[in-house]
């Protein structure tokens, strides 16, 4: 083996030290969640905490999935994340491309404006939004929790970017073998793109699937409410089952992690323009 | 397909890229557009694309006026600098793209796009991405893409600047060859000369938006119009300086480079101080002749590029890499009659003397 100079492993020493402290911090949530949810009620409140519990308590996770429709909450989530996501993706799709591509009047004006909204607080939205929301009549149903996310200011200004990288030529040389703006989009866009709509979409899902003010907020009947609000089933006037919201959020983030170790090769993928050079 | 530009204007505000453009190609033509960056020639080959609107002016194909006609319409094969595959498609699956675009059965489509690899010498490569293709090879398949569709003008914009010397070479014969196969009306822009001169029936020198010179490559190169096109031609340059004409002859820092009655025209020229140029190739050994020093001496191969001062004006001379030259030596030079040019005030050429 090669020796190396002596700062070269001090170096190496302090880089592996900081990003092992680094992961062991960013999993802490989890294995304490983990922890939690096998821990019966005393030993959650005990004071100093336990990281093991000494008897592992299984049951909280069955006790947890009968405790609440569980099921229900997860086909109710499924529905509105996967519809969500679809609409984004279309919608952030179609956008970025007429705002990188196209040649419209005022597209820049427009885009700035578009960008401008990034700046106002989500709060905010969540205030103006409710009020139409419920005008509307729209408490309580699918379309309150969909609609208002269809489309997203941050992917469209995300995949606009990607799509600006695509040279002009390809576009021009499109246009010259009479493919139409929609086709390009569909047949060439698209594709050379896939990583990129591929990680907005997996965002999204994890957003989707997360996001608890606004379902919380829209529905008031146990069978509208979502995985994340279905938790607060756990909380009631006699206290909070922290070890029954533990074991149910352990349930609940699964699925989120399968996708996201399914989809991961093509977020990693990378973006590669190779058919051009110069 | 015959194509003719008529007084084609391109004006962004108050510049004109291109100036009263009049130009005409003839059927299965290979026409170079040559000229330095800026000068126009792509804004030119867009316009003939339809790509970019002309400002004013008239294209005509044939007898067709296509001015108006949008670029998928006009029967072109457009292939960009950068070649502009699809990078996710195959070979073949880009050469296909225009026939498929053109609702042509697939079968069929497949089978043209088989023969056109053939043509271009692409056979065995068509389930390759572009990314797996040599930069030559990239471009080959641009100009199947190009020319599967059969068009009537084929448009090439810079085809070889991607592409390293030695490529260079085999590739623009490549061009020139399936130019000659598919005997297909041929317009290229290029910014080198010697890529122009090579390959190009007749080469357009355009300069500010201007056209000023279209000839055969060989008659541009031994009558230039002007002093743009003498200097834009020819590798290594043209020797530019400020000579004077006086009742004996040709001058140049009081020294004698051609006896009046040595001069084959411009015996009516006023004596007086003229801009004037020699080529390179164009001294030649001669005892009899200005004695001068080598100041320094390059070897290009086939030639050695001789330095020296006439006066304080700098000239190299290209000698046969056999001839024994080396810095500081001496040597006598005259100058092959009829070559050096003389141009006027506003560069035109006047004579050659």
């Amino acid at each position: 083996m090669r020796s190396k100079k002596p700062s070269a492993v001090i170096a190496s020493v302090l880089k592996y030290t900081f990003l092992c402290l680094g992961a062991f911090f960013t999993l802490l949530p989890f294995l304490w969640m983990i922890s939690s949810a096998l821990k019966t009620p005393a030993e959650i409140i005990k004071m100093p905490p336990v990281m093991v519990p000494e008897v592992p308590q299984f049951e909280n996770f069955s006790t947890a999935w009968s405790a609440a429709p569980f099921g229900r909450y997860f086909i109710n989530t499924i529905i509105i994340t996967v519809l969500t996501t679809v609409c984004v993706v279309i919608t952030s799709i179609l956008s970025a491309f007429a705002f990188s591509k196209l040649k419209l009047p005022g597209k820049n004006i427009v885009f700035a404006l578009f960008m401008a909204t990034l700046m106002i607080p989500g709060e905010m939205l969540i205030i103006t939004n409710f009020i139409t929301i419920t005008k509307l009549h729209w408490i309580d149903t699918y379309k309150a929790m969909i609609v208002p996310w269809v489309s997203s200011v941050f992917y469209t200004y995300l995949l606009a970017q990607f799509f600006m990288q695509v040279p002009d030529s390809l576009y021009l040389a499109a246009k010259v073998d009479k493919c139409s703006d929609f086709k390009f989009m569909t047949r060439i866009m698209v594709p050379m793109n896939k990583s990129a709509i591929t990680t907005i979409g997996i965002l999204n899902i994890i957003g989707c699937w997360n996001s608890f003010l606004w379902p919380l907020l829209v529905t008031n009947k146990q069978e509208m409410r979502v995985l994340s609000t279905g938790l607060i089933r756990f909380q009631t006037e006699a206290g909070t089952s922290y070890e029954l919201i533990m074991a149910a959020s352990c349930i609940l983030v699964v699925p989120i992690i399968i996708v996201f170790l399914f989809l991961r090769k093509y977020v990693l993928e990378g973006v590669s323009f190779s058919g051009v050079k110069g | 397909m015959k194509i003719r530009i008529d007084k084609l204007t391109k004006q962004y505000g108050d510049f004109r890229a291109v100036d009263e453009l009049s130009l005409e190609v003839n059927d299965g033509e290979l026409v170079g557009l040559l000229g330095p960056s800026g000068c126009g020639k792509s804004t030119t080959l867009f316009m003939l694309s339809g790509l970019t609107e002309p400002s004013s002016g008239k294209i005509y194909f044939g007898d067709r006026d296509v001015t108006e006609i949008p670029p998928e319409d006009r029967e072109i094969g457009l292939v960009f600098q950068n070649y502009a595959l699809y990078p996710h498609m195959t070979v073949l699956d880009n050469i296909m793209f225009p026939l498929i675009n053109r609702r042509i059965p697939k079968e069929e489509a497949r089978k043209r796009a088989e023969e056109m690899a053939e043509i271009v010498h692409l056979e065995g490569l068509l389930n390759r991405k572009p990314k797996a293709l040599s930069g030559g090879q990239q471009q080959r398949v641009a100009i199947a893409r190009a020319l599967v569709k059969k068009p009537q003008v084929l448009l090439l914009d810079e085809p070889l600047s991607n592409l390293d010397a030695k490529l260079r070479i085999s590739t623009r014969e490549e061009i020139r060859r399936i130019q000659q196969e598919v005997r297909i009306t041929t317009i290229f822009v290029t910014h080198d000369q010697e890529e122009a001169m090579s390959i190009s029936d007749r080469i357009a020198v355009m300069d500010r938006g201007r056209l000023q010179q279209y000839e055969r490559p060989q008659d541009m190169y031994l009558n230039p119009v002007n002093e743009f096109v003498a200097n834009f031609l020819g590798m290594p340059q043209i020797n530019m300086f400020e000579g004077e004409l006086r009742d004996e002859g040709i001058f140049l820092a009081d020294k004698l480079l051609r006896r009046r009655e040595d001069m084959s025209e411009g015996h009516d020229l006023r004596n007086g101080r003229y801009r004037m140029g020699i080529r390179p190739e164009n001294f030649e050994i001669d005892p009899e002749g200005l004695k001068e020093r080598a100041l320094h001496v390059r070897m290009t191969g086939r030639d050695l590029l001789v330095f020296f001062n006439i006066g304080d004006t700098e000239l190299r001379l290209l000698a046969h890499s056999d001839h024994n030259f080396k810095k500081g030596d001496e040597f006598s030079i005259s100058v092959r009659p009829g070559q050096i040019m003389i141009f006027d005030g506003d560069g035109r050429t006047m004579a050659k003397v």
